[in-house]
């Protein structure tokens, strides 16, 4: 298991000058995005299994636990969706970073052949005839690519909006926690570690944000 | 791409990627090595063109991609180094260390940002934020410019094509047993390893040294007694000798 990657804000300025005015290849940006929230997946996961216990604590706590049980399901739905949402958001830009790099290849093999024509002008026909075919696998290469970009930006709204939704509910985990008289103390606990997981996800989606404004 | 960390050092670890299901069936599979330090990383045999979008992948979750600064290639072989011009689109700033003798060909797979560092015939030292890695001169085995990377503190051999094996499907990454293990190799050393010369010399510079693991870049690593058991088995195999055999 690879460890999970934590690039802040500051270390993508840094990367952006380390490149010295080269701009950052998609492929790189893309692969860089897929790896920086493979975490998000964990925290996620994090979330789920402070519902359960909270769902553990409750059923044990009878009449003092109901509020908060009725907020346990809900909990675990977004977070279960967040999970999906983080695994498509890797295999998306994965997928972008492969095409990304095909579609240089075909890039660098045009202006090979430009050059050949250029060079050979009495076969500059006969080259025209790749040149085309090579043009129209570039474009179909340019569409799969922004469908790609267009999945993965999707994927972080709707996660980022998950992740939003959870903080929120976390403000009335506390209120049901209040209310759970001897339970009150690892009830607080377990909305702390919601919260927790939910603020790491936030970071984790400006990142991506972040990335995602270098793939333009 | 399969990649997990297989030892740790007091400041730097090995990682391997490989047994790569994604990749076209008709290329031979490889083993890529990786030094992870504090904020470096070094690459051992990057691998061939088809291979980058999954290794990249697999890179990017050990280091961001400007802590990849160094890249190591033991020969000039497509399989070893073919992925050079796409890495070099990749790194803001990196450099390949690889054999004086193959500079001139290596640069046809693309380089112009990464700085090439031409090591010289006697090998070195390959210095990575203060651990050292050793050079292994290696010429002729395959290839006639030809390197293995030592690792003193971890007892660690990066042995390039030597101790190969050809086995079908994705086997282990540990050989269990020696002996069955010989026969996925013997074709591969005896036709692909010219000189038995230079076979001779490379086991008595090897037996030198204290290796716990000898990792190739194709099939399974060695450890402990199998390291010893492999360079008895290489010593008693007459290599470069598969010609007689192909010429039939
Ligand atoms: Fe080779
Ligand atoms: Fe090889």
């Amino acid at each position: 298991m690879a460890e999970l990657n934590v690039l802040k804000q500051e270390d993508i300025d840094d990367l952006v000058r380390q490149y010295e005015g080269r701009s950052i290849p998609r492929f790189v940006a893309s692969a860089t995005l897929a790896s920086e929230l493979k975490s998000t997946i964990h925290y996620a996961k994090l979330i789920a299994i402070s519902s359960k216990n909270a769902q553990a604590i409750t059923a044990r706590a009878g009449e003092w636990g109901q509020g908060f049980s009725g907020i346990t399901q809900f909990i675990e739905e977004i977070a279960s969706r967040s999970m999906v949402c983080a695994a498509d958001i890797g295999a998306a830009s994965r997928e972008l970073s492969r095409s990304a790099v095909k579609l240089m290849n075909q890039q660098k093999f045009a202006s090979a052949l430009n050059r050949s024509m250029r060079a050979n002008e009495a076969k500059s026909e006969e080259l025209r005839e790749i040149l085309q075919r090579n043009l129209r696998d570039q474009a179909q290469l340019e569409e799969e690519t922004n469908g790609y970009y267009r999945s993965v930006r999707k994927l972080l709204t709707e996660i980022r909006d998950c992740t939003r939704a959870l903080k929120s509910i976390v403000a009335n985990c506390r209120i049901e926690a209040s209310r759970a008289g001897p339970f009150q103390e690892s009830l607080f606990t377990i909305a702390e570690n919601i919260e927790n997981a939910a603020e790491r996800i936030s970071e984790r989606i400006a990142i991506g944000l972040r990335l995602m404004g270098l793939l333009t | 791409m399969h990649s997990e960390a297989l030892w740790q050092g007091k400041r730097h670890k090995w990682i391997i990627c490989g047994r790569d299901t994604g990749k076209p069936q008709k290329i031979i599979d490889t083993n890529q090595y990786m030094v992870r330090t504090d904020r470096r990383l070094l690459i051992l045999e990057p691998g061939g063109i088809e291979l980058f979008s999954a290794m990249l992948a697999c890179a990017l979750d050990w280091a961001p991609i400007h802590e990849i600064t160094d890249l190591f290639a033991s020969h000039q072989d497509p399989d070893i180094i073919s992925s050079l011009g796409l890495w070099d689109q990749a790194l803001p700033k990196a450099r390949l260390h690889a054999p004086w003798l193959w500079e001139g060909f290596i640069r046809h797979f693309g380089m112009s940002h990464i700085e090439y560092v031409a090591l010289p015939d006697d090998g070195g030292v390959l210095e990575l934020d203060g651990v050292n890695l050793q050079l292994i001169p290696a010429h002729y085995m395959h290839s006639s410019g030809n390197f293995n990377v030592y690792d003193p503190e971890l007892k660690i051999l990066m042995s390039g094509d030597i101790g190969a094996s050809l086995e079908p499907g994705q086997p282990p990454l540990f050989v269990e047993n020696f002996k069955e293990h010989t026969r996925y190799m013997e074709l591969f050393h005896k036709r692909w390893m010219p000189s038995n010369t230079a076979k001779n010399d490379w086991v008595a510079r090897v037996r030198r040294l204290d290796i716990k693991y000898m990792a190739p870049q194709h099939g399974r690593i060695f450890k402990d007694d199998d390291v010893g058991r492999f360079l008895d088995w290489l010593e008693q195999l007459e290599v470069g000798s598969a010609l007689r055999t192909a010429n039939r």
